[in-house]
């Protein structure tokens, strides 16, 4: 009745209400650092090598420097992930060893950033003597997204029917043509975009590459893998810590408002490559 | 109820002696579950041969074992001999994946690949290396004409499989396995998510099939199996109970209990 | 559990019962009153008529039967025999009425010799008997019963030709008292036929096998 109504619609109500609360914070966030970050943003900016002396100058050494630890991040973490998963999905049986190696990938994928930062830093820099360099921040940072490469692909995985494999299977195929040709065909798509997932993860962490990177303040491009690097996040730490030096904090601003472009960018794509898929599937 | 054992089943046609399939003494483990009780079956060349029983009878576990699926679930467990061709399917040197080419298999659900149409043919004869470019092409051609899709999807080759209807589709997987060139099609209740008129055309293909290849259907729906079938076997609680002529077991069963099934006083 | 085509099953049988009731009531007024020589064809035409509409509506019972039904097995050959056997029951309606017709076109045999109605009265009697026995094993499903019919129907063809014999060494006094109970035996005989294709059907249901008794 009226009763029954009203409480409906008032339900509604709160409902959007909270709704639009918690998308506008987004929003929120990004305006904030656009109003803030677009003061310094220019061609220079984006071109140049920061100036630690005066906290000027530009951030592109970071830019790159990001890129090439995502890179390497991914390189190092897409391969083992996807095979892991391929393993744990189309090949283990199902008994206590997988039960524990699937313990650990859930556990590993929780670890504080802060354990693998001091792991990269003493393990890999000092004890193996690789340096406070791309390659032990790029090893370190995969330690972070590996696990989370093997849950994203092992379910997209499992997400493929089992009528599809079946159907290769009693065709002829063995194990490993059907997890090619089909299982890792359809679930391309979603292995992808979880991928894609993982490279924001990695692109946005800080504590690995400030501990076992760089200092973020490197006016240089690294010529080889056992060099230090600079990147984005740990710029925009650095520049953001330097109190009530303005030119340093209006560019941390600018560091982070590229960073949230350059991951807009990798959402944007992964849900381009999804709709793409399900569209080529419709018709 | 009367005591079933494989002594009292009735075969029409034990005498056959150049059996396609001949399962013999073949018993089936699921774990501690014993699927299959000392099945002794004969199949025909070029016939249609139904296999109807109640769910979980093993009609499923029966063809299965044809082209030894089985060997895929965790735990189970075969004993005893299916011979095809005379050929020992069981023996420890089978090359399972030349076997299951040539025992082609349709599922309950039709099941194309995400692929095309064009694909979802050409997998088959590409992951065994039969064919390439042209060859290719009129392999999917012919086996899309076999299956009597090729009119509906000659301009389409190259559109999801998913967009097909559900008759169309469960022909597109008809057409996939013949692309391998197989002797035997197993069909698992192919037509149990089709509508009648689909139905309809998917047992006239199977019995236009049957001039050419050896057709094992597994079906629920008894009147299919009257209408599509040359053989009928009736498998209860793992065991054969009634094998024979699909005219003479429907007219006049044998065994109470299948005369019990088929008229619908359990099931 | 009963089954749905139960129901149709039991009205089908039921309606053949009665047929049957009806088909040995018009048969016994067609033999008894040729055998007292009196006219019965108006009762008899009656009768003859309502067996046929009657196995009419048996035929349509049955295909509804298998048009909604789709039996097998036993079912199926329970609703095909009935059609026959409902066939059966209209022919011997049919005979019947032939029977009774001859007295309005030649007469009674009350003139012919007494070996002549002897005759006619023991095989009348006996086909009679067939056509009770034919209805009581129908009703009961009795196919050993049905089976005793084979006897009785060779009895009744020996009394056809040993009759026919007869007549050609003794010739009777008229015309008409041969041709007239040439016919009737005639008839008869072909009775005790359908009778045995009744306990052919009912041996069918039961076995399955597709016997001749004749």
């Amino acid at each position: 009745m009226i009763g029954a109504q009203k409480e409906e619609l008032i339900i509604k109500i709160i409902l959007w209400i909270v709704s639009l609360i918690s998308v506008s914070s987004f929003f929120v966030i990004f305006l904030y650092m656009f109003i803030n970050g677009s003061r310094v943003i220019s061609l220079e900016f984006l071109t140049t090598a920061p100036n630690p002396i005066f906290w000027t100058g530009g951030i592109f050494p970071q830019i790159i420097g990001s890129l090439y630890l995502v890179a390497l991040c991914t390189v190092i973490a897409a391969p083992l992930g996807i095979l892991t998963a391929i393993y744990l999905s189309e090949y283990a049986v199902d008994n206590l060893i997988t039960k524990i190696a699937r313990f650990f990938i859930v556990t590993l994928a929780g670890i504080p950033t802060i354990v693998i930062g001091l792991f990269g830093l003493a393990f890999l820099a000092y004890r193996l003597n690789l340096g406070i360099s791309l390659f032990s921040a790029g090893v370190a940072l995969s330690f972070l997204t590996i696990p989370w490469t093997i849950t994203v692909s092992e379910e997209a995985m499992r997400a493929v029917p089992k009528e599809y494999r079946e159907a290769a299977l009693a065709l002829g195929a063995t194990r490993w043509q059907t997890t090619w040709h089909i299982v890792l065909k359809t679930a391309a798509p979603w292995i992808m975009t979880g991928i894609l997932l993982g490279i924001g993860k990695a692109l946005g962490e800080t504590t690995i590459p400030l501990m076992c990177g760089g200092s973020g303040l490197e006016t240089f491009i690294p010529r080889s893998l056992f060099e230090p690097v600079g990147s984005l996040p740990v710029y925009t730490f650095i520049f953001a810590t330097q109190g009530n030096v303005s030119s340093a904090y209006d560019r941390a601003f600018g560091g982070s408002l590229v960073l949230i472009l350059m991951f807009l960018l990798i959402s944007v794509s992964s849900l381009i490559i999804r709709n793409r898929y399900q569209k080529k599937m419709r018709t | 109820m009367k005591q079933i054992s494989t002594k009292n089943c009735t075969h029409d046609d034990l005498m056959v002696n150049d059996a396609k399939i001949d399962v013999r003494k073949l018993n089936v483990w699921f774990g501690d579950n014993h699927v299959l009780k000392d099945i002794n079956l004969k199949i025909r060349e070029k016939t249609v041969t139904a296999i109807m029983g109640p769910s979980g009878c093993g009609k499923t576990t029966l063809i299965r074992s044809i082209n030894r699926m089985n060997d895929l679930i965790n735990g189970s467990r075969t004993l005893g001999e299916v011979y095809i061709d005379g050929y020992n399917i069981y023996e420890r040197n089978t090359n399972v994946y030349e076997l299951r080419r040539k025992i082609g298999m349709v599922f309950q659900k039709p099941n194309p690949f995400p692929k095309s149409i064009y694909e979802n043919v050409a997998f088959g004869p590409k992951i065994h290396k039969m064919a390439r470019g042209k060859e290719l092409d009129d392999i999917v051609e012919k086996s899309l004409k076999e299956a009597a899709l090729w009119d509906e999807v000659k301009d389409r080759l190259h559109n999801s499989a998913f967009s097909l209807s559900g008759g169309q589709q469960q022909r597109l997987c008809i057409a996939r396995a013949l692309a391998v060139k197989p002797e035997i099609i197993l069909m698992d209740e192919p037509c149990s998510s089709l509508d009648p008129t689909a139905t309809a055309r998917i047992e006239a293909l199977l019995r236009r099939l049957s001039e050419k290849y050896t057709v094992v259907i597994v079906t629920h729906n008894l009147q299919q199996a009257a209408r599509v079938s040359d053989f009928t076997a009736f498998l209860y609680m793992g065991k054969l109970v009634e094998y024979g002529d699909t005219k003479r077991v429907f007219e006049n069963p044998q065994s109470e209990l299948t005369e019990k099934y088929i008229t619908g006083e359990f099931g | 559990m009963s089954r749905l085509i139960d129901t149709g099953l039991e009205q089908l049988a039921s309606m053949l019962s009665h047929m049957g009731e009806l088909a040995y009531k018009t048969v016994s007024f067609s033999i008894i009153s040729c055998i007292e020589g009196t006219d019965s064809h108006e009762q008899v035409q009656n009768l003859s008529e309502t067996l046929v509409s009657m196995a009419d509506e048996v035929e349509d019972k049955a295909f509804e039967l298998i048009s909604r039904f789709q039996p097998v097995a036993s079912d199926l050959r329970i609703i095909k025999s009935y059609m026959k056997i409902a066939y059966d029951f209209a022919r011997y309606g049919r005979y019947a009425l032939d029977i009774s017709q001859i007295y309005e076109r030649l007469g009674g045999i009350n003139k012919c010799e007494d070996w002549i109605k002897e005759a006619i009265r023991e095989m009348g009697e006996k086909t009679l008997s067939m056509v009770g026995v034919s209805v009581k094993s129908l009703k009961s499903h009795d196919a050993k019963l049905a089976k005793t019919l084979a006897e009785t129907e060779k009895e009744v063809d020996t009394m056809y030709s040993r009759y026919l014999d007869r007549l050609v060494e003794n010739a009777p006094s008229t015309n008409r008292c041969a041709i007239l109970t040439v016919l009737v035996t005639r008839y008869l005989e072909r009775i005790a036929d359908h009778a045995t294709y009744i306990g052919e059907s009912l041996v069918y249901i039961a076995t399955g096998e597709r016997i001749v008794l004749r």
